[in-house]
């Protein structure tokens, strides 16, 4: 009975230890976290100024901003050569399940795909956020987010001027094409008023 | 209009429980269902207690919903974050328990001892509150298709009782169908063999051990975050 007995308390010790992990990170000061989901940006080479923008809109944050943040200085800071741009956000948390990667896939190259141009002049932004790291979580109010999600926002003068949430994506994963489709009609949509 | 409702509930529904993410949790509850193997009709009712578990959590949700004032992305992101990490432990600990290295000291009145001791043998009492657990055990996909899918539907169809419940049946579908199956299948074999009662004590074993690797399963995907 020997075999048994181990088997039972290596399993306690899992749950135990499962357990403490759990609690430790819910209660552990928020400290950075490791989860490596560097913001790409792309189209900044053109619109980076350097000169410091006048009171930059940023989101509030309730907790001191993220590495992402520090990293990658937000656009909306740098984007100098135009008033309004549109940022494509891509939401997701820190399980990634395999439909969430095909969208987040799509969505990307959908968006390189047809408007390269635009994200190379900075009127157009992809920008993957994780909304379970510190910062982040007022995201999920401020776009009534339920799951990961595909939100279009357009930005002018540093403001928040109109969003959307593109809850379709989920309906058409299953087919590359009309998803291509869909988010490029949106994504022109949002740029027309850019 | 309102069979159109009813269709896109169920379909949500069979779409929730095919999609990948819960298919750990499937492959538990089947194996929890068609344990008692030999009994085809026990398999058939803990089935649909644990379909009627996934609706009955549906329908709470629901009903918060609709008829309060329930911030829905606030509801989604806890039942996400919190729900699939409190599972692994769970279900390590009944995994535990169905291959008998822990016993749960159950404080129950002496009266209805035997009643509660005969459901839980059963088997079907315990299939209800896995239905009940597991509907919460939200993920991605399946958050977009209730939050996103039903909810809106439910809102404007005014349904908070209704359509969850059609969505919950919806989900329980496919793991009925395959513990009718497992139990139809292995009933069969058994039949050919004669080993009524060993069988079980296999099954129950099985079931155990397989409620414990989907348990360290979940455990090492949401807690430990390395899957």
């Amino acid at each position: 009975m020997n075999t048994r007995k181990l088997i039972k308390y290596l399993l306690l010790f899992f749950v135990i230890g499962s357990f403490a992990l759990l609690v430790y990170k819910e209660f552990s000061p928020k400290n950075e976290s490791k989860v490596t989901n560097i913001v790409e940006t792309w189209g900044e080479k053109t619109t980076v100024s350097v000169e410091p923008v006048p009171a930059p809109k940023s989101r509030p944050l309730k907790e001191p901003a993220t590495k992402q943040k520090e990293k990658n200085p937000s656009p909306l800071t740098e984007v100098k050569s135009q008033n309004s741009k549109v940022i494509a956000y891509y939401f997701h948390g820190t399980f990634r399940c395999s439909t969430c990667r095909t969208i987040e896939q799509y969505s990307h190259d959908a968006i390189q795909m047809y408007f390269a141009k635009e994200l190379g002049n900075g009127r157009l932004e992809f920008r993957p956020v994780n909304i379970e790291e510190p910062g982040n979580k007022h995201f999920i109010q401020d776009y009534q987010l339920v799951t990961r999600s595909l939100v279009l926002s357009l930005m002018s003068d540093g403001k928040e001027t109109k969003w959307k949430n593109l809850a379709d994506v989920w309906k058409l994963v299953r087919d590359k094409d009309k998803f291509f489709q869909y988010v490029k009609d949106e994504v022109e949509k949002f740029l027309k008023e850019t | 209009m309102e069979l159109f409702f009813l269709a896109s509930a169920v379909w949500l529904g069979i779409l929730t429980s095919v999609s990948p993410c819960p298919l750990a949790s499937n492959i538990a509850a089947v194996s929890f269902i068609s344990r008692r193997i030999t009994q085809r009709n026990t398999v058939f009712l803990s089935g649909i207690l644990y379909t009627l578990g996934r609706s009955l959590t549906y329908i709470v949700l629901g009903v918060l919903i609709v008829k309060t004032l329930v911030d829905v992305p606030i509801l989604s992101d806890f039942l996400q974050r919190y729900v699939n990490k409190i599972l692994g432990i769970v279900l390590i600990l009944v995994g535990m328990v169905l291959l008998d290295l822990l016993r749960i000291p159950l404080p129950i009145p002496s009266v209805s001892e035997n009643v509660a001791k005969k459901l839980v043998e059963q088997g079907t009492l315990g299939s209800l509150l896995l239905g009940v657990v597991f509907a919460l055990a939200f993920c991605p996909v399946s958050a977009a298709l209730f939050f996103g899918g039903l909810i809106p539907i439910a809102i404007k169809a005014k349904s908070g009782v209704g359509l969850p419940l059609i969505y919950g049946i919806g989900t329980g579908l496919p793991v009925l169908l395959f513990a009718s199956l497992v139990a139809a299948g292995a009933g069969y074999i058994n039949n050919l063999y004669h080993r009524i009662a060993k069988i079980e004590f296999y099954t129950k074993k099985v079931t155990g051990i397989i409620f414990i690797l989907v348990g360290i399963y979940y455990a090492l995907t949401y807690i430990f975050e390395i899957l």
